[in-house]
């Protein structure tokens, strides 16, 4: 099996490559007679202020920063509902096609434990905000069916997330940290619709996608902002429950590893217990015996009031859902953008696209190819970003300042090594406003159609590289002259265009040594 | 009465207040904490002396109970669980008392650990007793120590919290006036919550004219409180007292439901409940019988709600970020919490917390929690199919034209006066004190404002008589009760 996710470019910037559109397809057939996955998706919230708090929503504050009376469950402390959070589940269950329901009601789940202050976590058990949605999974998701696989989403509720707790090691201390208490979560459950490993990351990977366009959570595994169940049956027996899968790889490794072991388990002749499980990145293991058997006290919260939705609300937040997804990229794939697949996704993923689309745009409008846009983002501008820099690009490197560097380099004003620099400078100048063209000029970067300078620079290479310049005529190494361009780049600050460097290169050659004539490189 | 004069009251009423409870608090057990003498006067120096505008409680003492919580002092709820504990913010009722109405507190009032209990005896402060009895008798709680410091005059007025009874109970057995306003209508915001669904803040006056007074200072929208009800729903409601008020002819419609009329009350109590009726038609009130048959399932719907709220409110007393936490606990191989709760908790939450946890496990949870909720819900639509005024928050329903409507409800606040406290601690079961909230759960399920007013008897006992009124119409249930007052 190949998969083309690497955890440690997760990590970097969130980032799946891509390769012909295809992921999590095997090269070995793998059959999961049997088997059914759901899953069970935390989301964190894209909120500036908690669920029931105005204390600030947090990742890498430093520990207990961002904690208000009630987050800390301080007696006479009340709940407040931040309705931004209200307004981002309502976002994401209208993308999930859920049945909202205009009258909500939150409940109290009770257990013990040390970064649960309150005693219990505010969620809703009893009447959750939206239920019966469906998210489709197509071909180019990553499913191997050749079809579209409705997952149906079960239930989407508001809640609280807990506080997280350290274990000192080699010490007795723990120590707890509340800035996490009480940050709003969506809580998405599936069907159990999924009928292979590759369909569960599929769906997950859809998933994130979704949200993170829409702007209701960052989705990012490594910041714990998706967090992600998964429960296995086979053969129409009892469920099992992986918790906290990490990555997209870890949820498709697991689910094999766990239906793995649920056929070793029903042939050596043991029932399958519902139980709950944990994946190491290597191993699945049993962590809690018989789900369902905990005693959670649910009660509706006595002094929270229903959460009310108006017609008009619900009605508005449809009108106003954005484009999704799925269909962002039948329209970059589709003429006239006619874009490849991974182009497509990997605009969408970095949330390019409206930037994409607007320097297409003026590319157009001056007889240019508007695609031409997506090749400089994807391939030559998403790579020199520092982490995060995608984010900076329509606000700094702005469609009118891109799309001229474009235009320079297609009229041969600059060369694209140029415009890449005038980039980088853009972006670690942040504060510079001026428009491409006035930097270019300013550090003087046009392309050098003076034959005569480009004839010295070259002829200084060739006389400083004597020893290559017999291996390029002779014919031993004819890529040399790669390197020879290199050069003429390097010394002449980018501003000579690649192919008048090699042409100018060449003819001194010939002119020095005829015999490189003969050469069938030449 | 010129502006000296008055500040000339003041310190003299101020300096009775102080001398009482110098004088009587160490037997009566009513403050848990009390200001210097010598501070107080100072503040009520210094309002009479401020130029700013005064309400008609400024440089008034008033004493609080132990679950309000402020900033300088512990708030304890009378708890060993919150020994020591210093609140970081203080309730908004008491910042109101202070900075907009310039009251003066002298003290926090002793209480039924976490106001579970009718009797104040479940309290680590020791119990508090009755004011009116030589001997050792019931305060009536769980804010029995608000009770007794009005009516010993330690102070003005009182702020307890009323869950089903809290404050007319102790209200009744001490004979001073004991008001549970509408839910919603006062912040409970930094007072800690029993059981929220029911929790309310009350007054404790020896006067209905003092107790508007206060009401009129607490009484606001607070939006640090998500119970706490809208401006604009007050105003309606003011709109609406005004509108009564001028339609009226001072005449009011009493209603006398049947299902108060239990077994278990005195001779005095139902003596003194029929002479006040006597004396309100004598007056030209006109008197109904009516019925609100779910009050026979009060008591039962009470003790399911409450304790389940409770158990879950008091989920957070773990010891860990603050309050108590036993010694085992501190250790690496404790169980973390268990002993802590163990320790910190008195009987009577401990018996609570598992009755509630009890409903709350899925086998109880549907025949009873939800049941007693759908009874709740009920018991709201009696009450408003008896008052002929509609419930501001609900659709207006249909009348049966056979019933009478009523403006009031009429009833006794207990079914007896203060018992011995030797009695109170002889019982044998825990049940014999729930069965004395029997009488005031139904207004505190309905949320609805109820009041205990003080009535003599010609035998000199004080009975507590109690006046219910529709969601919202507060101002008249104390317009009534000065009736009462004044029979």
């Amino acid at each position: 099996m190949r998969i083309y996710i690497r955890p440690h470019l997760l990590w970097a910037r969130n980032f799946v490559v891509f390769k012909g559109g295809k992921r999590w397809t095997s090269t070995v057939t793998n059959a999961y007679d049997g088997l059914k996955c759901g899953v069970e998706i935390h989301l964190q919230l894209d909120t500036k202020t908690k669920l029931f708090s105005n204390s600030k929503t947090s990742f890498q504050a430093t520990p207990n920063d961002h904690v208000s009376y009630f987050d800390l469950a301080v007696p006479g402390s009340q709940p407040i509902l931040n309705k931004h959070a209200v307004l981002l589940a309502l976002k994401a269950a209208t993308a999930l096609n859920c049945k909202i329901h205009r009258r909500s009601m939150f409940d109290r789940k009770h257990y013990f434990y040390a970064d649960q202050p309150a005693g219990y976590q505010i969620t809703q058990y009893y009447h959750a905000i939206a239920t019966d949605g469906v998210l489709w999974l197509r071909p180019r998701d990553g499913i191997s069916s050749g079809v579209n696989l409705g997952v149906r989403i079960s239930q989407v509720q508001i809640e609280q997330d807990t506080g997280k707790t350290v274990h000192e090691i080699d010490s007795d201390k723990t120590y707890i940290d509340f800035n996490r208490t009480n940050h709003p979560l969506i809580e998405i459950v599936s069907a159990p619709d999924m009928k292979t490993p590759q369909e569960a990351a599929a769906f997950v990977h859809k998933l994130q996608t979704l949200m993170k366009h829409l702007g209701v959570s960052t989705c990012e595994f490594q910041s714990g902002a998706i967090r992600v169940d998964v429960n296995v049956s086979t053969n129409g027996g009892k469920r099992c429950e992986i918790k906290n899968l990490a990555s997209l790889n870890d949820i498709v490794h697991a689910i094999r590893a766990e239906y793995v072991r649920q056929l070793n388990e029903v042939s050596d002749g043991r029932a399958i217990e519902s139980v709950t499980l944990g994946w190491d990145g290597h191993n699945i293991s049993v962590q809690r015996e018989k789900e369902g058997s905990l005693e959670y006290r649910y009660i509706p919260d006595p002094e929270l009031p229903s959460l009310l939705l108006s017609e008009d609300l619900i009605r508005k937040t449809l009108e106003n859902q954005p484009k999704l997804p799925d269909e962002l990229i039948d329209e970059l794939t589709a003429a006239p953008h006619g874009l490849n697949l991974a182009n497509a996704q990997t605009l969408l993923g970095y949330g390019l696209v409206d930037y994409y689309f607007a320097s297409y745009k003026i590319l157009e409008s001056v007889g240019i190819s508007g695609r031409l846009a997506a090749n400089w983002i994807v391939n030559d501008i998403l790579g020199i970003l520092p982490v995060g820099g995608e984010q900076l690009l329509p606000s700094i490197v702005t469609p009118s300042r891109l799309t001229e560097l474009i235009i320079s380099q297609k009229q041969g004003k600059i060369t694209k090594m140029v415009a890449i620099n005038v980039i980088k400078f853009f972006i670690e100048n942040q504060a510079d406003l001026r428009p491409a063209s006035e930097v270019i000029e300013h550090y003087q970067l046009s392309a050098v159609e003076d034959d005569n300078i480009l004839e010295d620079i070259c002829s200084g290479i060739l006389e400083e590289h004597s020893d290559l310049v017999e291996q390029v005529v002779s014919g031993k190494k004819p890529s040399v002259i790669k390197f020879f361009v290199g050069m003429v780049m390097k010394n002449g600050k980018g501003r000579f265009n690649p192919q008048d460097s090699e042409a100018t290169i060449r003819r001194i050659l010939l002119a020095k040594h005829p015999e490189y004539a003969n050469n069938p490189k030449c | 009465m010129s502006v000296s004069q008055h500040a000339e009251i003041l310190l003299k009423e101020a300096r009775i207040c102080l001398s009482n409870i110098s004088s009587l608090n160490h037997r009566l057990n009513a403050l848990i904490s009390v200001r210097s003498p010598e501070s107080v006067l100072t503040r009520v120096s210094d309002v009479v002396a401020s130029s700013e505008p005064k309400t008609g409680i400024a440089g008034k003492l008033f004493a609080f109970k132990d679950n309000f919580c402020t900033v300088d002092q512990p708030t304890t709820c009378a708890s060993q669980m919150l020994q020591g504990y210093v609140s970081p913010f203080e309730a908004t009722v008491i910042t109101r008392l202070h900075n907009h109405a310039h009251a003066i507190d002298v003290g926090r009032a002793n209480m039924d650990e976490f106001a579970m209990g009718t009797d104040n005896i479940f309290t680590v402060y020791g119990p508090t007793l009755n004011p009116l009895y030589s001997s050792p008798h019931s305060a009536g709680g769980s804010s029995g120590g608000s009770a007794v410091a009005v009516a010993a005059g330690m102070c003005h007025f009182a702020l307890g919290s009323d869950t089903g009874g809290s404050v007319r109970l102790p209200a009744a057995y001490c004979g001073v006036v004991g008001f549970k306003p509408s839910y919603g209508l006062v912040s409970r915001h930094g007072v800690i919550a029993f059981a929220q669904s029911l929790d309310t803040v009350g007054i404790f006056a020896k006067d209905v004219p003092t107790v508007r007074e206060v009401l009129s200072v607490i009484s606001a929208h607070d939006p640090l409180d998500p119970t706490s009800i809208s401006t604009t729903l007050r105003q309606q409601l003011k709109d609406a007292t005004a509108r009564r008020r001028e339609s009226g002819n001072g005449k009011y419609r009493i209603g006398i439901p049947l299902e108060f009329i239990v077994d278990s009350c005195s001779p005095e109590i139902t003596n003194a409940w029929s002479a006040v009726l006597k004396k309100l038609q004598a007056q030209g009130h006109e008197l109904y019988s009516v019925s609100l048959p779910t009050i026979k399932s009060a008591l039962p719907t009470y003790y399911i709600i409450s304790p389940s709220e409770a158990a879950s409110n008091l989920s957070r007393y773990d010891g860990v970020r603050y309050g108590y936490r036993a010694i085992v606990d501190r250790e690496a191989n404790g169980v973390l919490y268990g002993v802590t709760r163990s320790e910190g908790f008195g009987s009577e939450v401990r018996r609570r917390i598992l009755l509630g946890n009890y409903n709350l496990s899925s086998g109880a949870f549907h025949n009873h929690y939800l049941q007693a909720q759908k009874v709740r819900r009920k018991m709201q639509l009696d009450f408003d199919r008896v008052f002929v005024v509609d419930h501001p928050l609900e659709e207006p329903i249909d009348r049966d034209d056979d019933r009478p409507n009523v403006d009031f409800l009429v009833t006794p606040c207990s079914t007896g006066t203060a018992p011995l406290l030797s009695d109170v601690l002889s019982q044998k079961s825990p049940l014999d004190a729930y069965i004395n909230d029997v009488l005031t759960v139904p207004a505190s399920l309905a949320g609805i404002p109820a009041i205990s007013v003080p009535w003599h008897t010609d035998h000199g006992d004080v009975v507590g008589i109690q006046v219910m009124g529709q969601y919202g119409d507060d101002d008249r249930v104390l317009d009534f009760s000065e009736i009462i007052m004044g029979l």
